[in-house]
Order: C-alpha cells, then structure tokens, then sequence
C-alpha cells in the first residue's frame, strides 16, 4: 500500500519529505469528486463538506490527544510557525514583548524571531547543553514577568536531537505566564510527544507520507491570535481563504494511518538504524554526530575525508538520495547545527544527514556502505 | 570616517544571536557610521562582497577602506575590542 514509486534508487532522506501512502492519496482523490463543494457555502453539498472538515478535525484531536484545542489548516508548518509566533505577538505584543528561542530551530522559525526583534520585541536564544538540548538553568534563568512566548523545536531536522517539552512545559508554566509554542513537524509520529503541554503546535502532512501543501497549527482554545492572513469569513477566523476540504481529509488519513502504525514502523526503524550504525563505525574518520537523544529516523554523521556536498553528489550519482545542509551564505554545504553541537568545523563542513523510514530496507543500508566503501 | 557594512538575513540563528550583543556594542560608538545590507533583498550589493559561507557578517572601513572583516558570532568583549584598537 506505500508508495515508493521510483525504482532503483536509495531514498534516505525522509526528514526533508516522504513519498505520499497510497491510501492518502486515494482520500484526497475521492474527496475531490465526493467533497468538492465550498464548506463556506450554505447549500446541502457545502455543508456536507463542512461537516467532513468537522470529522476530520475531530479525528485529528484525538489522534493528538488533545479536546479544548483548534486545528487551523495551513499550507505548511511555515505557515502554521509564522501564524503561531508572529500571530502571538502582534495579538499581546502591547503589553509582553520578550520572546525566547533556542539555537536549534528551522528556518521559519528563526526568520519570524529575527522579523519581530527589528519590530521592537526582545528575543533571547537560550543556551544548549553539550548534548544540543536547551539548558534548563539557562531558561529559567531568562523567563520573565513580560515573556510573552517560548519556541521551542520538539526535534531538530539536521541532528534529530530531542527536547524535553514536558519539563520545559512545566518550567514556563510554573515560572511564567508564556505560552508554549513547539514545531514538532520532526516529531509527529515519530515520538510520543505529548501536545496537551503545549500552547501551540505546529506540523505538515508530508513528513509523514502526506502530501504536500497542507499543515496544521494546533491552538489551546485559551489563547488567541492575531490573522496573519486576511480574507473574508472562512471556516476558521484565525486563516482566511476557502478550507481544501480534499487535502484536510488526506491530513486526517496520514495521521491516522501514521500514528496508528507508529509501533510497528518504530521497531521496523530500530532494525535498520541499528544495522546502519553498526556499519558506520566500521569506518576510519566517520563521526556520529546524533547522539543518545537523537530520534533513530535522523542519523547525522561526518565523513572527515570528503566534503559534504561532494559526497552527496557521489551518492547521487549511484541514485543513493542524502541530505547536507546549505551553508548560510553560499551554496556550498555547512552544517551550522553540527558546528554548533560539535564545536568542529571540519565536521560542519562533512556533515550528512541520512533519514531512515519504515520503508528503508536492510538492502538499501548495505547498498550505501558499500557505496561509501568505494569512496573514503 | 568609520563605516561598518552589516550582512544579515532573516533566517540566519546567528544574526538573531547577534542582535543584542550589537547593540551594546554600537551604542559604545555613536561615530561608526553602520550601513545594513539584508542577505537576499539586496542580493545584488551583497553579491559584489565577496562575504564567503558563513552569516553574518561585519565589513570594517577606515575611510573608506576596509580594514577589516568580522564573521560570524562573537562575544561583546571581542568586539568591543576590535572597535577599540581602530582607535575611534
């Protein structure tokens, strides 16, 4: 039933995206021709589209866990970060103007905390310990009477390293009035990540074999936002524009069927990581950079002799599909996580992500190493 | 006549660590004349700098001659005493 439709190749770089579940897609297809009506319109077929985005919804909810909270739809987690940071603060950013961050959060994240900090906000980013997991000291340390919000990455894309929302949850709640926002895109499905300890969350179907162009912010219903988009009257006040009933109904299905499996797919992963690290020590100059916290789908290593993105070409080349990160300013890889964790920026210059899935074969583990054989 | 050309961009960690440790340091020398250049809308100029890899970055000049590049995070006290040898 999934779907890895292109033959030959090693994709091992399911942190950047994952090929749609057939039976996702098959919903989204269905709901095209079954669901097609505007769930704005108030005729019989558009309120038949409203109520499946209303069962859909639901699901979801309990999918996480989680009853006095929305869902609001989004393109993406981009879109469900920008709601959440930017939406908070222009809604209570009168009266609260510190926010915090931590070192290790995805693009869109930074680039709202950078946007608000030249609109007047005070942002902090809080230290990490050696491990690359925020410092406890240092955030309780910097939570104030005027912190108006925490955001916090629940796992990091380039390491896979964890955090630990449920005490950093407690600490903001015990020690502040902030609210407690998580990209827990990385996390999904992927660990059990507890959502009702947090104020906001945002995520997107594709990394769980979604598909792309729909996400969701999850929101306490205690605490509002401010539209970053504006529109007329739509099925959630906090983001205009007509609701995809199609791709909403294909969110519900991955997560279902994602989090449903997520036993089974986790101790399918364990094999192959296991194998996979087992290998990898094998060689001579190849640094771990994951370490115990690190989620076994995200495997960060150095290959000390060969740049980054020259190896990833290498590996192409024989279909075998990495990830490097893009340096800051040029096009040349430079992984800034892996510099900051390790302190090395020989192992930021060699860094190599290879993401695992249930869908990754023992096959396709030793296809690689072998491939890395021929080359270090 | 001391110009400082900063490069940033919007999703750049570094540059967000930077910010406030800026500030400081900038409020301690009003003279530096600091010209912001944002990495990807004014990708044009930014490109003729030649900043390398890594964001952010400080360009130095004295008098219209760069003396110095600055790359990177650094700590207050580094900066503070970069400024300070140029003998501002």
């Amino acid at each position: 039933m999934l779907t890895k439709e292109v033959e030959n190749v090693v994709y091992l770089d399911y942190s950047a995206t994952t090929p749609v579940d057939k039976r996702v897609l098959e919903s989204f297809v269905n709901a095209n021709t079954d669901n097609y009506a505007n769930p704005n319109s108030l005729h019989e077929i558009g309120l038949k589209s409203h109520r499946v985005i209303e069962e859909v919804t639901q699901s979801i909810k309990d999918n996480l866990k989680v009853k006095d909270y929305d869902i609001i739809y989004t393109s993406g987690a981009t879109e469900a970060n920008n709601l959440a940071i930017k939406g908070c603060a222009f809604k209570y950013g009168n009266k609260r103007k510190h926010l915090l961050t931590s070192r290790y959060e995805h693009s869109s994240v930074t680039a709202c905390f950078n946007y608000l900090a030249d609109q007047g906000f005070e942002v902090e980013v809080l230290d990490s310990d050696e491990f690359g997991r925020v410092s406890l000291a240092d955030l309780k340390r910097k939570l104030r009477e005027d912190t108006l919000l925490v955001s916090i990455a629940a796992v990091n894309s380039e390491t896979g390293i964890t955090q630990d929302l449920n005490t950093i949850s407690g600490i903001i709640k015990s020690q502040s009035k902030a609210y407690f926002h998580s990209d827990i895109t990385q996390a999904l499905t992927k660990t059990n990540i507890d959502v009702s300890n947090l104020d906001l969350a945002s995520f997107t179907a594709h990394k769980f074999y979604g598909l792309k162009g729909i996400g969701a912010l999850v929101k306490n219903t205690s605490l509002d936002l401010e539209p970053i988009i504006h529109g007329g009257k739509s099925f959630s006040h906090y983001r205009s524009g007509t609701m995809p009933t199609p791709l909403i109904v294909s969110l519900g299905k991955a997560l279902d069927i994602a989090i449903s499996n997520q036993k089974k797919n986790q101790e399918k992963i364990s094999k192959v990581y296991d194998l996979l690290i087992r290998e990898l020590r094998k060689f001579d100059s190849v640094l771990l950079n994951s370490n115990q916290y690190s989620i076994k789908q995200i495997v960060n290593v150095s290959f000390l002799k060969v740049p980054s993105k020259k190896l990833s070409e290498i590996l192409s080349n024989q279909k075998i599909f990495v990830s490097t990160t893009t340096a800051c300013a040029s096009k040349s890889a430079y992984s800034l996580a892996v510099e900051n964790l390790t302190h090395s920026k020989e192992r930021a210059k060699t860094a190599i992500r290879i993401s695992l899935s249930h869908l990754t074969t023992e096959d396709e583990i030793y296809t690689l190493i072998k491939a890395l054989k021929e080359v270090l | 006549m001391i110009t400082v050309k900063r490069i940033t961009a919007l999703w750049c960690m570094s540059c967000l660590i930077m910010k406030k440790t800026w500030d400081n340091v900038f409020k301690n020398f009003p003279e530096i004349n600091l010209v912001d250049y944002d990495f990807d809308d004014d990708y044009k100029v930014v490109e003729t700098l030649n900043i390398g890899d890594i964001l952010p970055v400080l360009i130095i000049y004295k008098d219209d001659i760069e003396v110095q590049r600055i790359v990177g995070e650094k700590k207050e006290k580094q900066l503070n005493e970069i400024f300070f040898k140029l003998n501002l």
